[in-house]
């Protein structure tokens, strides 16, 4: 699978849609419970195609969900550097999870990436109340499958896989 | 031949310079100020993110002004009609009054109130996260719009201006943690600062010595002190008011009135300049 080429622009485009996901206007008690769609669309290129998407493409997607939503530049940047690398390194394993099994470490990555936001908040910028963000590992981890799902019907569709 | 080991630093070398560039980033952006240029160039090619999202609202709206009923509108009209005429008959209350507080101005001395004009924005975007009390609205700097700027709606104060873009701005809110705001109580003018707590529905007044006159269903507007908010828009209603004789300080809560929450069209004041920028006797008044 690692071997198989992918266009860039296919990448591209999934981030695009992943920021617009993002950036659609809920209110704020519904807001706690969005998926981090950015993480998501990072975490799936980083472990099915790593030599597309590294740790500094990671990186960047991070810089720019930053301007998106408005943080001090790098608190995303920096979960989503370490997050994704610790992502690329379970990928060889993650891969031949079953799809249930997957959910599940997408949600313990997810929560890692959103510890790790909350540390940067807390610690180099605006204090972050609460660990209610945490709630969004959980409902990124609960549309893992539609994803997954998907995004293997896509990739059968241009023979990727 | 493909090499059988990829070259280059390991995995969490990477990660960890990465990491590091980051943090340098966020004191840089945070704390310095440096990146502001960065920032600007970056918001300006994320700026039809938001355009798109907009873009079925524009729609519906669109929608909903072309394909009306004849009776709706007819309802419509006479609704509006109506709310003219009240709204007629108490401006002339406050045309009378307006004259009368001029007169007294004069009396007492003091320079006139300032007037702003009012401009209608809206709102194309909110904060994705809970702990960021911040919205985006469709104006940027090529409608005039300047940091610091005061944002309401029609029942009261929502916040103010903290970045300007060519086609959009961002305003925080009064309700962000890290939002405070100098008020007066409308029926006997003690001042305090009204802080924000993260949430939508709770506001916090600071430092009020528990023997203070406040009561519940007190209209906290705002006093114009700090020269950032232009005074006497009303900012927030006292809910609850409780005092522990243990305690230095009174522990008073408020709910703000304007309706941060669900408007979708707001107003930005243009305040006269010269508020901001001359002396302290202007900002006061």
């Amino acid at each position: 699978m690692v071997s198989i080429s992918v266009p860039n622009s296919s990448i591209y485009l999934s981030f695009i849609l992943a920021y617009v996901l993002t950036v659609i206007p809920v209110s704020w008690p519904v807001a706690t419970y969005m998926p981090s769609w950015v993480f998501i669309t990072s975490l799936f290129w980083a472990i099915f195609f790593p030599h597309k998407h590294g740790v500094g493409m990671a990186w960047f997607a991070g810089l720019w969900l930053d301007v998106v939503m408005g943080y001090p530049l790098g608190v995303n940047a920096f979960s989503m550097a370490i997050s994704i690398a610790l992502a690329i390194f379970i990928g060889p394993r993650f891969r031949i999870y079953s799809v249930g099994l997957q959910t599940w470490m997408v949600f313990v990555l997810a929560a890692v990436c959103q510890l790790l936001i909350f540390w940067a908040k807390n610690i180099f910028s605006v204090p972050a109340s609460g660990l209610s963000s945490l709630w969004g590992a959980v409902t990124s981890a609960l549309v893992w499958p539609l994803i997954y799902a998907y995004l293997r019907v896509v990739a059968r569709i241009f023979h990727l896989i | 031949m493909k090499p059988l080991f990829l070259k280059g630093p390991s995995l969490f070398a990477r990660a960890l310079v990465f990491g590091l560039i980051a943090i340098f980033a966020i004191v840089a952006d945070y704390r310095m100020g440096w990146t502001a240029p960065l920032r600007s160039a970056m918001s300006a090619v994320v700026s039809p993110l938001y355009r798109v999202v907009d873009f079925p609202a524009v729609v519906s709206e669109w929608w909903g002004d072309t394909v009306v009923s004849r009776s709706e509108l007819l309802r419509d009209n006479e609704s509006l009609r109506n709310e003219v005429l009240v709204l007629r008959t108490m401006s002339q209350r406050l045309a009378v009054l307006e004259a009368e507080n001029a007169q007294l101005r004069e009396l007492l001395n003091s320079s006139a109130q300032v007037k702003g004009r009012l401009q209608v924005a809206e709102l194309i975007a909110i904060s994705p996260d809970p702990d960021y009390h911040t919205v985006v609205i469709n104006s940027g700097s090529d409608d005039g719009v300047y940091m610091g700027q005061a944002v309401l709606d029609a029942s009261g104060l929502m916040g103010q201006i903290v970045e300007v873009q060519s086609s959009f701005s961002r305003a925080i809110l009064i309700s962000d943690a890290s939002h405070a705001i100098p008020v007066e109580v409308n029926r006997n003018g003690v001042r305090s600062v009204l802080r924000g707590l993260g949430r939508l529905d709770k506001l916090e007044l600071l430092h009020v010595p528990a023997t203070t006159d406040i009561q519940v269903g007190d209209m906290l507007v705002s006093s114009g002190l700090g020269q950032r908010f232009p005074r006497g828009y009303p900012v927030a209603t006292v809910t609850s008011v409780t005092t522990d004789p243990g305690k230095s300080f009174a522990s008073i809560e408020a709910m703000p009135t304007a309706e941060l929450n669900r408007s979708r069209y707001v107003l930005l004041l243009f305040a006269a300049r010269s508020v901001l920028n001359s002396g302290a006797d202007d900002g006061l008044n």
